[in-house]
């Protein structure tokens, strides 16, 4: 009788010995492959949010050097606000800094300006204002304020403005707060184009292809000594949507009144628009890796134009990261902690029992040796029991590891929104305080908001090659347990293990 | 030449005792041979050496002239040597049919060896624990006549079983020897299995000597 066949005879009669085992190395194969699908989600889960997050670098003017400012008079005669007029970031300051720096995937250069917008230039009426203030004043300061205030203050009906290199790289694209929902982003070469928000383009009738003006601030012609209004006809190229939920006082600050266009279109009517029009207030840096932020600051800040008296700092914002990095980094050491518990349990238990089912088979053994069935022919008929074992064990913990990764991925992913929301709970009223330019306010938020969004997309799925793996590394364990086992009955003589059953 | 022979054994558990002292003896094909002794004088020691399941101390045991451990100890219990135990030793999780056939490759002809031993249709195909301990020793017999070799030891095939199937037991074990010329080698305290024998060895203090009938 063939090996195979004693193989096969023993597995299907045996039921109890045989259930015993399959449970055992099903609950070992059900737990690592919850473990370990777990643990590629969250890790999935970390790059993306890493990369979706688009932390950056930022590179700006260093405007803590009081040399570099200057208090110009006004057209009148009286003194004017005071002016920065040290270096600016440019292109050719990001082109000479990625060309140095290993490991960058892009960069983009931004200003923050405010402009007027109206869209025909009959009436000359401003376009009406997505509202999404909180302030209890923030209606009135739209129209009643304006309209009633002696000193005009045109601020509250004015829509901010963010110029930008390549609107695909600005950081509130990169970062998911805001994405492109029709037609197509912009660049620096182009002039008259604009990208504004569905919000804003549904309150006021506006689609793409469509025509608006832009006008400086009364405040911002009043300071220059211009009396004159030039308005710029800008086309609609790009509609975009906003990910998540933001929080302004005023409707004016909000990211739904917000628009991208580009620094010539600036330059063609206003008083404001840089005399260089490569010169910018932000320079956003991007890494393949967000993880490698850090050092790259690092290395950036020993250039000899960075530092205290240079004419550039630089700056890491990767704090939405950690935010979500931490919550998740506890997951997967909790996860790593229970690979190896589950894995040292199952492991000290399935070789007992194999060891003891194996040894406990000596009298089998002893018959098999007398009849003259080698000792090889012997171990792999046992071989060949455990692997069958094994085989349909994992292939049944495959269907509930499944299932168990699936719950247990969401119930700890809940846990992981529930304390991000909290932190970020903590940590916004910091955030304003610190930051009184409300748009990098918002920024902050939209990122956090982004990120939260995202980890409830984190998928728990179990690979091929887990699989392959667990199914192998169970196996090679169940192989060298009955191996062990049964060299330690092979070492007797099979007279004394035919004395011994007897 | 001898099928089998023993020549110069000895043995000894501990290295001091000696249970078996420089024993020579001769096993002919055809033949059936009964070995008696009182109680714990060595004759399953003796049964081990020869069907190669232990090494003698000193001495050798030969197979048509050659030494077994030449032939090597496994293939000597495969193919040239067949255990009969008093306690049977059968696998549990094999029915009688596949328990016969465990040692032979013609599987055809265990069922015709298990009903010519008495077993029926459906206790052939039963678990092997669910026999009596007659039927179970005949299954035991079985797989011993199944595997074709030419020298059938049996260690008290009787100790566990009443009178009526101890006679057939030993008559099953002479008829093997005559219908295929099998040497059967058996250690019994039974005088009626041991008369049946053609050549009775009584085995006291380590000394192994012919009897005369
Ligand atoms: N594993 C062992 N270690 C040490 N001594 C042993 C061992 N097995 C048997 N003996 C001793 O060897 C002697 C012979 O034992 P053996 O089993 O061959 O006797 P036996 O003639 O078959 O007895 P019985 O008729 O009771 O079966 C006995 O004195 C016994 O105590
Ligand atoms: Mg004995």
């Amino acid at each position: 009788m063939s090996s195979f066949r004693r193989a096969f005879l023993y597995v299907t009669r045996k039921r109890t010995k045989n259930i015993i085992l399959l449970f055992i190395i099903f609950i070992v194969a059900t737990l690592a492959l919850s473990a370990i699908a777990l643990r590629s989600a969250v890790e999935t889960a970390q790059l993306n949010v890493r990369q979706a997050l688009g932390g950056y670098f930022a590179v700006s003017p260093n405007t803590e050097d009081s040399s570099k400012w200057e208090t110009p008079l006004n057209a009148d005669g009286t003194s004017g606000e005071r002016r920065f007029i040290g270096e600016m970031p440019s292109t050719a300051l990001a082109e000479s800094i990625s060309s140095q720096i290993d490991g960058l995937s892009g960069f983009s250069l931004s200003s923050s300006y405010r402009a007027r917008i109206c869209k025909d230039l009959n009436d000359k009426e401003d376009l009406s204002l997505v509202p999404c203030g909180n302030g209890y004043v923030d209606a009135r300061m739209q129209s009643d304020i304006y309209q009633s205030s002696v000193e005009a203050n045109d601020y509250y009906i004015s829509f901010g403005l963010q110029t930008c290199t390549n609107s695909s790289l600005d950081y509130n694209f990169v970062g998911k707060a805001l994405s492109l929902i029709e037609g197509r982003h912009i660049d620096a070469s182009e002039t008259g184009v604009a990208i504004i928000s569905e919000e804003l383009a549904e309150r006021n009738g506006l689609t793409i292809g469509d025509t608006i003006y832009l006008r400086d601030l009364d405040s911002s012609l009043k300071t220059s000594g211009k009396t004159e209004v030039e308005y710029a006809p800008v086309s609609i190229v790009g509609l975009f949507e906003l990910h998540g939920t933001y929080e302004n006082e005023f409707s004016c600050d909000g990211i739904e009144n917000m628009i991208f266009t580009t620094q010539n279109t600036l330059k063609s009517y206003s008083v404001d628009s840089p005399n260089d029009s490569d010169s910018y207030e932000n320079l956003y840096f991007y890494a393949e890796d967000p993880v490698e932020l850090e050092s790259m600051a690092e290395t950036l800040s020993t250039f000899p134009q960075f530092g205290r008296d240079g004419d550039f700092t630089v700056s890491i914002n990767n704090r939405s990261i950690l935010l979500v990095e931490g919550p998740l980094t506890n997951i997967n050491q909790l996860i790593t902690i229970l690979i190896l518990l589950v894995l040292i349990v199952g492991v000290i238990i399935l070789w007992l029992v194999l060891s003891s089912q194996i040894k406990s088979r000596i009298h089998e053994t002893g018959i098999f040796l007398s009849i003259g069935i080698g000792k090889a022919n012997i171990l792999l008929q046992y071989i060949i029991e455990i692997t069958v074992i094994t085989l349909i064990a994992c292939t049944i913990a495959v269907f509930s590891s499944n299932i168990i990764s699936k719950t247990a991925g969401n119930l700890l992913l809940q846990d992981t929104i529930a304390s991000v929301t909290e932190e970020q709970d903590v940590l916004s009223p910091a955030i304003s305080q610190s930051l009184d330019d409300s748009e990098e306010q918002n920024t902050q938020n939209s990122n956090n908001t982004a990120s939260t969004s995202l980890l409830t997309e984190i998928s728990v799925s179990i690979q091929a090659s887990d699989v392959l793996l667990l199914f192998i590394a169970v196996l090679l364990l169940a192989w060298l347990a009955v191996f062990i086992a049964s060299i330690s009955l092979f070492r007797l003589k099979p007279r004394e293990i035919l004395s011994k059953m007897s | 030449m001898s099928l089998m022979e023993l020549s110069s054994v000895s043995y000894s558990y501990d290295g001091k005792k000696m249970v078996l002292t420089d024993i020579s003896a001769a096993f002919e094909e055809r033949k059936m041979y009964a070995i008696v002794g009182p109680s714990g004088c060595g004759k399953t020691t003796l049964l081990s050496l020869l069907g190669g399941l232990d090494t003698p101390s000193s001495g050798s045991v030969l197979f048509n002239g050659t030494d077994i451990k030449k032939i090597g100890l496994s293939a000597h219990r495969r193919d040239n040597v067949s255990f009969i135990f008093q306690n049977y030793n059968l696998i549990d999780y094999m029915t009688p049919l596949e328990n016969a056939s465990l040692s032979s490759a013609a599987k055809e002809s265990a069922l015709p060896m298990l009903t010519r031993l008495g077993l029926t249709q459906s206790e052939v195909k039963r678990n092997v624990l669910k026999l009596s301990g007659g039927q179970q020793q005949r299954v035991a017999i079985a797989r011993a006549l199944l595997a074709g070799t030419k020298v059938i030891l049996a260690d008290e095939p009787t100790g566990n079983v009443d009178d009526a199937m101890s006679e057939e037991i030993a008559g099953l074990l002479k008829e093997s020897v005559q219908e295929t010329g099998k040497c059967v080698i058996v250690v019994t305290h039974s005088t009626d299995l041991a008369a049946k024998a053609d050549t009775v060895f009584l085995l006291r203090n380590g000394i192994l000597q012919k009897q005369n009938m």
